[in-house]
């Protein structure tokens, strides 16, 4: 698990610091002062790095929108910054792993020294360049070439630390080659018995009619089907509703990211108030049951609300409340609350979003 | 639910107060004086005070704020009142004033005002205050005839009530007869004119100041 994060230079943050991770972590603010940059700072750091997460970085937070230039990595566009993103992953079964993350923006010809014959067919391309250190091994490159459609370039590889996926606001799970219902076989692979009835159960919290979960191939894609009590058909469980569909999503991922990571983005999206400390209960059970850690935004109250409740009235408070706020300086820095002071800021209904 | 209480972008004051009836008594006394950069804030009673400070400090716009003034009862011993109030202070490493009203040097400023400031009433509370600024209303003689008929009725009220009693008798003869205090002073019921509302006015003057 990470318990902090330093970074540098990245999209809005001229310096961030950040602390006191938690399993699950909600980060909250007001728009545009980095939330979901820090999701996407974080899984960068993983090492888990998808041609398709590029785009996505690259789109707007939509692959399917226009490109912004590389230089949106860096704070302010400036092309002459470096980027940095230092962490430590901590891991029940292996090492402790620092690692600083440098993003710079250079030319093909530069930053693809270790590619000559790639640097020759890229020549005046511009480049992003990301460099893995650790203490322990000789760096790694991972070199992007984004300029056009078609001309995609991605070059060089790293070992992650550890598994990550990103849920966008729109469920999408990047990286985007494995969908919900092939997470769901791999967890029915391992025990078929066990994981149905997690399924059912955790679903059953948004719509107690489930009797069981099931995969069905149609039109030669598989999908999660749901049996509802008085109800002959399978009904898909994206046809469900938002909520259920982005519910087994969530903890499909964290299933799928075992001992790794899992970053969510406006986490609520879909789902009803009132089922909240439910969701957050589900969330919670799964996280440490798979060994994953949450990181998840949101600008909603009641969600706050009920993770709160939902950790406080659990076994365990392995929750913690994030908020970014921007400074008179322009700068963002962070803001932690402990249990007892989420506590009190709910007690008295204050604003803790910012 | 949505969240009702956070530092306002234009509040460069706080004014931290018990409860609601605290509260709509100094916003009206605010509004009166035209110290609208003066923020009041509820944040409960007297054993919370360190809980919501926390939540205080934590707010974003926090950092815009020079000056923070706590109004609490006297009650029976000022002095207590005033050390518990400082102990709240120090705990969430703020400055913490040297004596009941005085301002401190390192910023935020900070203050307490207990209630009321000078000798008045019995209860040392905001209704001896506002009792005080009433003397001269005719219907308080009635009020106190009221409480002298009841107490030879055999009718004994609790010392710590009577001040509070004595405030819902006096606001039965106004216009609008069920009003409690703080709805009171948003009404013009209480007379801010009034000698005895001074020292609070200039606590509030102060806590106003950059």
């Amino acid at each position: 698990m990470y318990s902090a994060f330093t970074i540098e230079n990245f999209r809005t943050f001229r310096h961030l610091e950040i602390a006191d991770f938690d399993r699950i972590n909600i980060i909250a603010g007001k728009n545009n002062l980095g939330k979901t940059s820090l999701l996407e700072a974080i899984s960068i750091h993983t090492g888990n790095i998808s041609l398709d997460f590029i785009l996505r970085l690259l789109g707007g937070r939509d692959a399917k929108l226009a490109r912004l230039p590389l230089d949106s990595l860096l704070f302010s566009f400036e092309h002459a910054l470096e980027a940095k993103i230092e962490a430590t992953w901590v891991s029940a079964t292996s090492p402790s792993t620092n690692r600083q993350v440098e993003i710079r923006s250079d030319t093909a010809q530069s930053a693809l020294q270790m590619y000559p014959n790639a640097a020759a067919i890229f020549l005046n391309r511009s480049a992003i360049k990301l460099t893995f250190h650790s203490r322990t091994d000789t760096p790694s490159q991972i070199v992007w070439l984004l300029e056009s459609p078609g001309s995609n370039g991605y070059f060089g590889e790293v070992e992650p630390l550890a598994p990550a996926l990103f849920i966008g606001t729109d469920n999408r799970v990047f990286p985007t080659e494995t969908s919900d219902a092939e997470r769901f076989s791999r967890l029915l692979q391992k025990d078929a018995s066990r994981y149905q009835g997690m399924m059912v159960n955790i679903l059953q919290r948004l719509e107690p009619r489930l009797k069981t979960v099931l995969l069905l191939t149609l039109n030669n894609v598989n999908t999660l089907h749901g049996q509802l009590e008085g109800l002959k058909p399978l009904i898909p469980i994206n046809a469900m509703g938002e909520g259920m569909n982005r519910l087994a999503t969530i903890i499909l991922a964290i299933a799928d990211a075992a001992g790794g990571v899992v970053l969510i983005d406006e986490i609520e999206n879909g789902l009803h108030y009132s089922v909240l400390p439910e969701v957050w209960r589900a969330i919670g059970q799964a996280a440490r049951d798979f060994d994953v850690q949450i990181f998840a935004t949101t600008h909603s109250y009641e969600c706050i609300r009920a993770a709160h409740q939902a950790f406080r009235s659990g076994p365990d408070y392995d929750f913690r409340f994030h908020r970014l706020d921007r400074l008179q300086s322009g700068e963002i820095e962070a803001v932690t609350y402990s249990e007892e002071e989420m506590e009190a800021a709910l007690d008295i209904n204050y604003e803790v979003r910012g | 639910m949505n969240p009702n209480l956070k530092i306002k972008e234009t509040s460069l004051s706080l004014l931290i107060v018990e409860g609601m009836d605290e509260e709509k008594f100094f916003k009206a006394m605010l509004e009166q004086m035209q110290l609208s950069v003066i923020q009041v804030m509820p944040v409960g009673g007297k054993t919370q005070l360190v809980n919501n400070l926390t939540v205080i400090v934590k707010d974003p716009n926090f950092k815009q704020i020079h000056a923070i003034g706590i109004v609490r009862d006297g009650d029976d011993d000022h002095i207590a009142a005033f050390q518990s109030v400082c102990d709240a202070l120090r705990k969430v490493v703020l400055p913490v004033p040297r004596a009941k009203g005085e301002f401190t040097i390192d910023k935020p400023g900070t203050a307490v005002l207990l209630i009321p400031p000078t000798e008045v009433g019995t209860n040392r509370m905001l209704e001896d205050l506002c009792l005080a600024s009433a003397e001269d209303d005719p219907a308080m003689v009635c009020v106190e005839q009221y409480f002298e008929c009841l107490a030879s009725s055999g009718i004994a009220l609790r010392d710590k009530v009577i001040a509070k009693a004595k405030v819902h008798a006096y606001l039965a003869s106004r216009s609008e007869p069920d009003k409690r205090l703080g709805e009171a002073a948003a009404a013009s019921y209480w007379n801010w004119s009034h000698v005895v509302f001074e020292p609070v006015k200039e606590f509030l003057r102060q806590l106003s100041q950059p």
